[in-house]
């Protein structure tokens, strides 16, 4: 079985390649959809996994909460990349720069998407305590690679009383460049 | 003029000054004098320590552009993750061959290579030796030297870091508790991330070129 921060690293690389492949103005648009992500599950993961647990208990089931928090996160995480790469979505006007510079910004682009769509989805699971251990989808433990990777994601980064007001900061930070530009 | 406060003069009143001198404290740290220290005792305020370096850094990156300052700051983290991270492997190897105590070698080995650091950034991305109209094409443009602002900011993060962990204390005393400085920079550590990772979406919009116009 593949261990977790391979598989981590695998789908953050492909991150990577989009961004160099799709460059900094269209990556930049997906940057405001992925911190948007990042703030509905920072308000909401709570209050979506009771209320999806109630529901299902009335329609006669008897689920995980963890799992089921788990697969709503997923969800979400899901849902913003298909948003965001589907379509035209946000893109920022401009072409990208010529040449290193150009290709530099790309690659930074992608690196911090990554980190922000990977890096959240790891640090729920993780939070969660890997509650795909009980589809049989992994199994622990973990390596100490993975729990200091764990610890870099953006989540774990932002102190946790004040992961609102970051988010909604950098958030309108985005949008203020996007009308600016 | 005499008699009036600058504070008098800003507008303020003599407790919004006390309120604002005691915010700059609590903010940048210092300098303050305790009433039980002696006159040879100099309290400098951590952060204030740390700013002035990533301040004096973020000058020389402003000064040599982006393309030399990222090398150099590749090149200081590299003597960085070997000082701290790899240092036990490397002091155990290079203990009995040199015979000098841990900390200062960790400390020269550090200085050294942040000097050399400086020193390769600066010789192996040169300007063209050509002069004249070639020459003024290659100074960094404003948007490298801000580049350049960032990643020296960067760079004296890595020296501050380093550095304020190791100051000796004593008589004069240069910093506060190592708890203090190690407890600010776990701190600041996310502003900072932040901050760069913003500063970074701003270069990366400003180096933006406008759209092709269409035919017709």
């Amino acid at each position: 079985m593949v261990p977790v921060e391979v598989f981590a690293i695998v789908l953050w690389a492909t991150f990577v390649f989009v961004g160099l492949s799709r460059e900094f103005p269209r990556e930049l648009g997906a940057t405001i959809g992925f911190v948007t992500m990042m703030l509905v599950l920072d308000l909401g993961s709570e209050r979506f996994g009771t209320l999806a647990q109630r529901g299902l208990t009335a329609a006669g089931f008897s689920p995980d909460l963890s799992l089921i928090k788990w697969a709503i996160t997923t969800a979400i995480v899901t849902l913003s990349i298909i948003l965001m790469y589907q379509g035209e979505g946000l893109i920022f006007g401009g072409r990208s720069a010529k040449g290193l510079l150009g290709s530099v910004f790309n690659l930074v682009i992608g690196v911090l998407n990554g980190w922000l769509v990977i890096g959240t989805w790891w640090y729920y699971t993780h939070q969660l305590g890997y509650p795909i251990v009980k589809l049989g989808w992994f199994t622990p433990p973990i390596s100490a690679l993975a729990q200091r990777l764990v610890s870099m994601t953006p989540m774990a980064v932002i102190p946790d009383e004040q992961s609102g007001f970051y988010l909604t900061a950098f958030l309108i930070f985005l949008i203020v460049l996007k009308v600016a530009r | 003029m005499s008699g009036t406060t600058p504070f008098a003069m800003a507008g303020l009143s003599l407790h919004q000054a006390a309120g604002t001198v005691f915010l700059l404290r609590q903010v940048l740290g210092g300098p303050e004098v305790s009433p039980a220290s002696s006159a040879q005792d100099i309290v400098l305020g951590p952060l204030l320590v740390l700013v002035t370096i990533v301040g004096f850094f973020a000058f020389l990156g402003f000064r040599g552009g982006v393309r030399r300052q990222a090398l150099t700051l590749f090149l200081t983290a590299l003597v960085y993750w070997g000082t701290t991270t790899r240092w036990a492997p490397l002091a155990a190897q290079l203990a009995p061959h040199i015979p000098v105590a841990g900390a200062r070698l960790q400390g020269l080995i550090f200085g050294g290579g942040v000097l050399l650091s400086h020193f390769l950034g600066h010789r192996l991305v040169s300007a063209p030796s050509a002069a004249g109209a070639k020459m003024v094409q290659s100074l960094p443009s404003l948007l490298e030297r801000l580049m350049g602002l960032t990643l020296g900011g960067a760079t004296g993060y890595l020296v501050g870091r380093f550095s304020l962990l190791r100051l000796p204390t004593g008589t004069i005393t240069l910093v506060g508790p190592r708890q203090d400085v190690q407890d600010i920079l776990e701190s600041q550590a996310p502003n900072v991330l932040w901050l760069v990772i913003g500063v970074i979406i701003l270069f990366g919009v400003m180096s933006l070129r406008p759209k092709k116009k269409k035919d017709g």
